[in-house]
């Protein structure tokens, strides 16, 4: 399934690259880096210090409607009520395309509005400092030492960003995540997966807020 | 990133060990006495009380493993001890934690009750019959 996604991915990209490449010969392309951070993280751990996401995005203008995507993160997460504590932390790497629905008019397309497709990978660790179960029998107590698991989700979704400043962008997304497999065991299946989010929910929906600055470096081939 | 997730266990959360109640000598699953059923050294904490039922959905003993009950059936009293692996599970965010167990066996007196077999040795949430008991 893994193997599979990854060439679904590879292909995808491979055949969208060679789409770009004929485009660019017959109009002019803007190539450029874009260098951003995902901003909501840092105030929602502002406003709540059990959970916190540090979100990169990078990007790589391949036309004026294809974006290679790279966003690699940290979470950090933790969560306690009246029968259990979960901590759970780890790195996410999530890659993909975006396609811009703007066309280009008279030079090169300044903002984007359009969607992504991305695939994910998680590696991360979690733990149960305690738990506790009751029933007839009574009250029993026990612990869960970390664990380390993997997890590989896809995601799909939508938004805008805008040039706000020279070559500064802001921008937000919709997103929804499908996690199609984790390495943890069918008995302590993961309360949160970094890059993810909290399961209990086949898809689960998320909202990104960007901060991004663009790189132009490159043009290549004239508009006919 | 920000995302979203609605709170609150409202799911079974406990695994039970069902026991069906059998005539020796019916072919159809029947109990003509009411049953009474406790743990075993928990005479005051009754779990049925003189009741018309042929299936008993108990709980194990999730520190051990292995527990007892005491199953009066109509006034004559039988002990059945169970000897099982427990496996924590975790349900959801909500609910958190809770015991899955295997049966290993299964050991009883014979003051009433004549056999008892194993039907399904995985007690989860399914409340699939366990255990059936001959009288």
């Amino acid at each position: 399934m893994i193997r599979r996604t990854c060439v679904l991915f590879i292909s995808l990209a491979m055949l969208l690259t060679r789409s770009s490449a004929a485009d660019a010969d017959s109009s002019k392309v803007s190539q450029a880096l874009i260098i951003g951070f995902e901003l909501s993280g840092p105030v929602i751990f502002s406003l709540d210090e059990n959970i916190l996401n540090l979100e990169g995005y990078l990007a790589y203008r391949l036309t004026d409607k294809y974006y290679a995507v790279f966003e690699p993160g940290y979470s950090s997460y933790k969560y306690s009520q009246y029968n259990y504590e979960y901590n759970s932390e780890g790195f996410f790497l999530r890659v993909g395309l975006d396609i811009n629905l703007i066309k280009p008019k008279n030079g090169p397309v300044k903002h984007f509005a359009g969607f992504g497709l991305r695939y994910g990978i998680s590696l991360s660790s979690q733990e149960t400092p305690w738990f506790a179960y009751e029933n007839y029998w009574g009250r029993n107590e026990s612990i869960l030492e970390p664990e380390s698991f993997h997890a590989h989700f896809l995601e799909a979704g939508g938004g805008v960003k805008a040039e706000v400043f020279n070559n500064i962008y802001m921008g937000w997304s919709v997103k929804l995540r499908l996690m199609f497999y984790s390495s943890a065991g069918q008995h302590n299946k993961p309360a949160y997966i970094p890059g993810v989010g909290t399961t209990g929910t086949t898809v689960r929906p998320a909202l990104s807020y960007y901060l991004a600055w663009q790189l132009p470096f490159k043009f290549k081939g004239t508009r006919k | 990133m920000i995302s979203c997730s609605s709170e609150g266990c409202d799911i079974q959360t406990d695994a039970n060990l069902k026991i069906t109640l059998f005539e020796s000598d019916a072919e159809l699953q029947q109990l003509t006495d009411s049953v009474t059923v406790f743990g075993s050294g928990m005479p005051d904490s009754l779990i049925y009380d003189m009741a018309t039922t042929d299936d008993l959905l108990v709980q194990l003993d999730a520190s051990l493993n292995s527990c007892s009950f005491v199953i009066i059936n109509g006034t004559i009293a039988d002990t059945l001890k169970i000897d099982y692996d427990s496996q924590y599970h975790f349900i959801s965010k909500p609910c958190g934690y809770a015991y899955y167990y295997s049966i290993k066996s299964v050991s009883f007196t014979r003051n009433r009750i004549d056999n008892v077999l194993i039907i399904d040795r995985e007690i989860n949430f399914n409340d699939k019959e366990n255990l059936r008991t001959f009288y």
